[in-house]
């Protein structure tokens, strides 16, 4: 019997998201290039989509285009928060990351990905995904592969 | 004679052969190494911006909700 890769449904973070758009060869390259080969879900928020617009104006300009070119690929993006949404998320982590991960919460995702360590943290164990870095997810994604080959033969 | 002679010009060529192989590898790698730090911003400058955004949203808009 063929057993079937499952397709990971994965938040970005804003400051993963940039770093993807910054350069191609870095973990965060790495997983946009999954979402572009179908290999993996990507779920980002409007919340996620405003905080980029904002820093791309601000400070990095020359990401204007890779931004437009990412959210023309087509990645799900999440109805806007609700009030109660924002609340209840907060009592969990009790920061300014709750939009974010409030976010992630309504998609319904398996993993959030961020550079921001205090972040993950912040939010470990606390709810029913995990929050890992890049790198961190890479290593899973990697490990979830070989369990697959290895049920396949 | 003959024979002595083509082994020897074949040895040759194969040390040529390995080394021009081990020559590729390098090449390969230091390309590599190269397009790694082929990033406009840095990563460092990235976080930072992205904390310091979500700040002023927090203030301005999601700290009232709450």
């Amino acid at each position: 019997m063929k057993s079937i890769q499952k397709l990971f449904k994965v938040f970005l973070d804003t400051s993963v998201l940039l770093s993807s758009l910054n350069s191609s060869f870095g973990a965060s390259g790495f997983i946009i290039s999954l979402f572009k080969l179908n290999k993996i879900i990507t779920v980002i928020s409007p919340e996620v989509i405003s905080e980029a617009e904002k820093a791309i104006k601000n400070k990095f300009p020359l990401l204007k285009i890779p931004f437009l070119d990412f959210l023309a690929s087509q990645p799900i993006i999440t109805q806007k928060l609700t009030p109660k949404e924002v609340k209840s998320t907060y009592k969990i982590i009790n920061s300014e990351d709750t939009p974010i991960l409030a976010g992630a919460i309504k998609g319904k995702v398996d993993f959030l990905v961020t550079l921001d360590k205090k972040f993950q943290e912040l939010a470990k164990n606390k709810v029913r995904f995990k929050i890992l870095s890049p790198g961190k997810f890479l290593e899973e994604y990697r490990k979830s592969l070989k369990e697959v080959q290895l049920q396949a033969r | 004679m003959a024979n002595d002679t083509s082994a020897t010009i074949l040895e040759r060529v194969n040390e040529i052969e390995k080394s021009l192989q081990e020559l590729k590898v390098d090449l390969l790698f230091d390309s590599l190494k190269k397009k790694k730090g082929m990033r406009m911003y840095r990563t460092e400058d990235i976080l930072k911006e992205t904390k310091k955004t979500r700040k002023q949203f927090w203030n301005e808009k999601y700290s009232k909700v709450i």
